[in-house]
């Protein structure tokens, strides 16, 4: 998954020039928190709500508005702004948006802005990669740490005819085992579990009935 | 408490039937009414047959070329088409007649609704209804047609109603959920085993509704090994005061029986008791708020023998008024033991010594019902400044 697929490419953008009192006014209608400063298209600065909130009189002690009005955008931008190309994969948007706290990555290509990825973004993406807005079960399972292992589960669900939503495997809290979570698409995924376990593997979710009795 | 109720029923609704060892058998159907017939509950006259549902009407809640494809799949099960419409799968193979079979069971639920509506009936029960997963284009679940948003577009177009709908079946009432998500016309309530345990993974807390729907949607996801005091005391903290809030012209209940502790599919601990005092509460509500209105259909239930006819005949008796003693014939013992896999019960409700508790019960029910409170909340402030 790279940026281009999930960026917003209508940037609502800033000139230097304008007063801080705009910016505040165009973050507010636009319902967003950044805004990339650009002259012709080229980035040379970014604000948030954070620096114009620094900038903005407190709400107690009543409000100067002649300041905002008459104090530049360029004035109080940040000029060294992260940014990250279309191409570039998602993980390394969500890298550098973890890594720099930041809220959003302007996307630039040949110096020119060509579209934004916020942090919302990449969690939403994240959201529909595990497949939560489908129906479907999760069943979350231990794995050694070894070739062959996904291979094996998916096998077992495939004789079962279920389709696979989603399927994240990582690192397990272990160094010998990977955790892998699926969400199938299946009600019934009891044979499924059977099975899997049939096969000496973990069943770490759903979590197995707790007491012990006839059925 | 007085009125008159209504079983919809006819042999022919078995013939839902998706195929050998499918934990959906429609054989619960026939040992339901078996048990009723025994405990002598249920009369010849009781019983109203179900009319089959028109294209028309399937319409109301589905896609055309959904229909037509489970049209197309009911003569030739092996399509490959299928599988986009979510049909195809272990849980939902296509079958022989499926589209006719679907249909009867969305007529099953329409017709139990023109019995009240029409006023030939205070309360109607349709057990066989209850298929609430299936989406406009998807079968989902079991389920292939939604008789429950068939029937609630329908009865709403006709008599200009406002529903309200109580689904305590174990998992998610999805489908009638999504329906009606923008619609404030129609307020749902689903109780069931919480989206991380559990099929279909949704009905978090936070899925109130939409747009003029705001509000109009109460979800309660509940901890596995919910017991019976939780699971009721939840529903006491949010069903009455939005009842009353919302003021129904007609009350509709998915009366799902896979959260008893038998039930093999999901991990909710309730006892048959449970599946009298449900109905039980909703009765009362529909005579204080509903005109008496009040339309029950089935739902999930995979423990045929041991819970589900005990949990209808349950029901059934409610919605008739007529009180059941505690013990099961021994002719229906017989009968139903040749083919049940498991010691058919010998008595209505399951004894004390049965039952389950779980150590962390008295976390579960806490959590269970700080959810439910929260859940209440957020729509008793809509309803209360609009209504």
């Amino acid at each position: 998954m790279i940026v281009e697929n999930i960026m917003n490419s209508k940037v609502i953008t800033v000139h230097p020039d304008n007063s801080v009192a705009q910016a505040i006014d165009l973050m507010r209608d636009n319902n967003i928190r950044h805004l990339p400063v650009t002259t012709e298209g080229n980035l040379i600065g970014i604000i948030s709500d954070r620096d114009m909130r620094s900038v903005s009189p407190s709400i107690l002690t009543g409000d100067e508005p002649e300041l905002l009005i008459n104090t530049k955008v360029k004035d109080i931008m940040q000029k060294q702004v992260i940014t990250v190309h279309p191409l570039d994969f998602l993980e390394e948007a969500a890298r550098l948006i973890y890594e720099y706290k930041v809220g959003c990555l302007p996307v630039v290509s040949q110096e020119r802005v060509v579209g934004i990825i916020t942090e919302a973004d990449v969690l939403r993406s994240m959201v529909e990669w595990v497949g939560l807005l489908q129906p479907g079960a999760h069943l979350e399972l231990e794995l050694p740490n070894r070739p062959g292992m996904l291979a094996s589960v998916a096998g077992i669900v495939q004789r079962h005819g279920v389709n696979i939503i989603s399927a994240l495997l990582f690192p397990g809290k272990m160094d010998n085992t990977q955790t892998l979570i699926l969400r199938l698409k299946a009600l019934d995924i009891r044979m499924i579990i059977k099975d899997i376990e049939a096969e000496g593997h973990k069943v770490l979710w759903p979590l197995q009935r707790e007491p012990d009795y006839e059925r | 408490m007085s009125g008159k109720a209504v079983f919809v029923y006819h042999p022919d609704l078995e013939k839902y039937y998706f195929k050998p060892e499918h934990p959906f058998n429609p054989t619960r159907l026939r040992i339901t009414v078996s048990l009723l017939q025994e405990l002598g509950l249920l009369k010849e006259n009781d019983i109203v047959t179900p009319r089959l549902a028109s294209m028309e009407e399937l319409l109301l809640a589905h896609d055309q070329d959904y229909i037509r494809a489970v049209e197309k799949l009911s003569n030739n099960c092996f399509e490959e088409e299928g599988l986009f419409f979510g049909i195809g799968t272990e849980d939902n193979p296509a079958f022989s007649d499926m589209h006719w079979a679907s249909s009867l069971v969305v007529g099953a639920t329409l017709t139990a609704g023109e019995e009240i509506m029409e006023g030939r009936a205070d309360h109607a029960v349709s057990i066989a209804g209850g298929l609430h997963h299936a989406g406009r284009r998807q079968a989902s679940g079991f389920c292939i047609y939604n008789d429950i948003n068939v029937a609630i577009r329908y009865l709403c177009h006709k008599y200009h109603i406002r529903v309200f709908y109580i689904d305590t079946d174990a998992h998610h009432g999805d489908g009638v959920q999504w329906e009606f998500y923008e619609d404030p016309n129609v307020l749902t309530v689903s109780f069931h085993e919480s989206g991380r345990f559990l099929f279909p993974g949704t009905g978090w807390l936070n899925e109130r509704g939409k747009k003029e729907g705001y509000g109009y949607c109460v979800n309660v996801p509940l901890e596995p090994f919910t017991d019976d005091n939780s699971f009721l005391e939840c529903f006491r903290e949010v069903v009455p005061p939005l009842i009353e809030a919302f003021q129904p012209d007609l009350i509709i209940s998915q009366n799902g029986c896979d959260g008893h502790f038998y039930d093999s599919l999901t991990h909710i601990n309730l006892s048959i008791s449970a599946f009298q005092e449900i109905p039980r509460l909703v009765h009362q509500l529909a005579h204080a708020f509903s005109g008496g209105k009040w339309l029950a259909v089935g739902g999930g239930g995979y423990d045929p023998f041991r819970v589900v006819a005990r949990a209808w005949v349950l029901l059934w008796a409610e919605a008739a008024g007529l009180n059941v003693k505690g013990n099961i014939p021994l002719s229906w013992q017989k009968k139903w033991q040749k083919i049940s896999p498991c010691t058919v019960p010998q008595t209505l409700f399951d004894s004390p010594e049965v039952s389950l508790s779980v150590p962390r019960c008295q976390e579960i029910a806490e959590k269970n019902f700080r959810a439910a409170s929260q859940a209440v909340q957020d729509t008793l402030i809509v309803l209360n400044k609009y209504i």
